[in-house]
């Protein structure tokens, strides 16, 4: 019987946080364990780097900040996704069709294996399958 | 008995329930700041009135190059908040936060939104036009996007809206600023500060702004 008290406070204890969702939701599909460990340390830099601007399930803002989730620029290039990371970009671009002229600040700090991690991680979920992207990767999109 | 203790779990689970949902049930919201307390005479009778702080005077330049003073805001509930258009940090969730509140509220005469930019070298009003009307904002007659003198800025989000807004060489894009959404009534005076980066900070926010507005449609009604 104190079983079934404990197990019902648990209930409503847990109730509470009844909004935190899958903290690996999309990780989850990814079957290589390699790529797996490398997106979810990607995820973890993206939340800190990334998800701000580009917000954390990649949707962008309106006509301000471009969206990374089910991007047509972003899946065209990823050498170029991989430099821009790093580098930054100024100018206009056009995603989905849609103009964007917003600067985005480089990551200088950012290691090549940082890098790969996030990279990894954005092009394995929302649809994407690309696979791991490494360090060798990164460092030859950065010299380019 | 084991269907009392059942049911005793079932009103404490209620109970809990009840307490996840943070929204105080209060109606009036506090008046925030310092306050002090002057004698007045009132009916030639000595009064104590309490004196509460308020927003100073400003003037600054909207997204359409109009001036903005406390001349607009008279009488309306507005939000005020600090950004700059180049910052690399929390100013994209807040706007995303902000254009939720916007969104509610957008089409009452009696609210507005004052974005205040702390960069406003960089961020001149065409700029800010560009800003707000790829952030979805078609005009001036809700949210604002002020631009104007920096010191001018810095100091009246310090002392009136008792926020912070200062250059800070230390942090990403050169500003220091907190995320802060700060509520002012109809007299002035602020009634709610929110984390404008955090969801549900902001819910809090706009389930407390009709608790304002109520107030002066009963004004109004009178």
């Amino acid at each position: 019987m104190k079983l079934a008290i404990s197990s019902l406070l648990l209930i409503i204890f847990t109730g509470c946080h009844g909004a935190d969702t899958n903290n690996h939701e999309g990780i989850n599909g990814i079957n290589d364990l390699k790529t797996r460990q490398y997106a979810i340390q990607g995820q973890q830099l993206y939340l800190q780097h990334c998800s701000n601007c580009h917000q954390e399930d990649g949707t962008g803002l309106n006509r301000l900040i471009p969206p990374l989730k089910q991007a047509d620029y972003m899946v065209a290039d990823v050498n170029r996704t991989l430099y821009i990371i790093r580098k930054g970009l100024k100018g206009s671009i056009t995603v989905n069709g849609v103009e964007y002229n917003q600067p985005m600040p480089g990551n200088n700090n950012l290691t090549p294996l940082e890098i790969a991690q996030i990279g990894t991680y954005i092009y394995n979920i929302w649809g994407n399958d690309y696979g791991i992207i490494t360090s060798e990767e990164v460092n030859e999109a950065l010299n380019q | 008995m084991l269907r009392s203790i059942y049911f005793g779990s079932l009103i404490l689970g209620i109970l809990f329930l009840n307490s996840c949902q943070k929204s105080s049930k209060n109606d009036t919201l506090p008046i925030l700041g310092n306050r002090h307390v002057e004698e007045v005479i009132v009916d030639n009778k000595p009064t104590i009135d309490t004196v509460y702080h308020t927003i100073a005077d400003f003037s600054f330049t909207n997204q359409d190059g109009k001036q903005v003073t406390n001349a607009d805001v008279e009488g309306k509930v507005y939000v005020a908040d600090f950004f700059f258009t180049s910052c690399p940090t929390i100013c994209p969730v807040m706007k995303k936060q902000m254009l939720r509140v916007f969104e509610v509220y957008k089409d009452n005469p009696n609210f507005m939104i004052l974005s205040h930019t702390i960069d406003p070298e960089y961020d001149t009003e065409t700029l800010l036009k560009d800003y707000s009307l790829r952030l979805g904002i078609e005009d001036a007659s809700t949210w604002n996007f002020l631009t104007g003198d920096q010191e001018k800025i810095f100091e009246i989000g310090q002392t009136s809206y008792l926020t912070t807004a200062m250059d800070d060489k230390n942090e990403p894009g050169g500003f220091l600023h907190s995320g802060a959404f700060v509520l002012i009534d109809q007299e002035e005076r602020i009634r709610g500060v929110y984390d404008g980066t955090k969801e549900t900070q902001v819910n809090l926010l706009i389930k407390d702004i009709p608790k304002l507005l109520g107030k002066s449609h009963e004004i109004s009604n009178k």
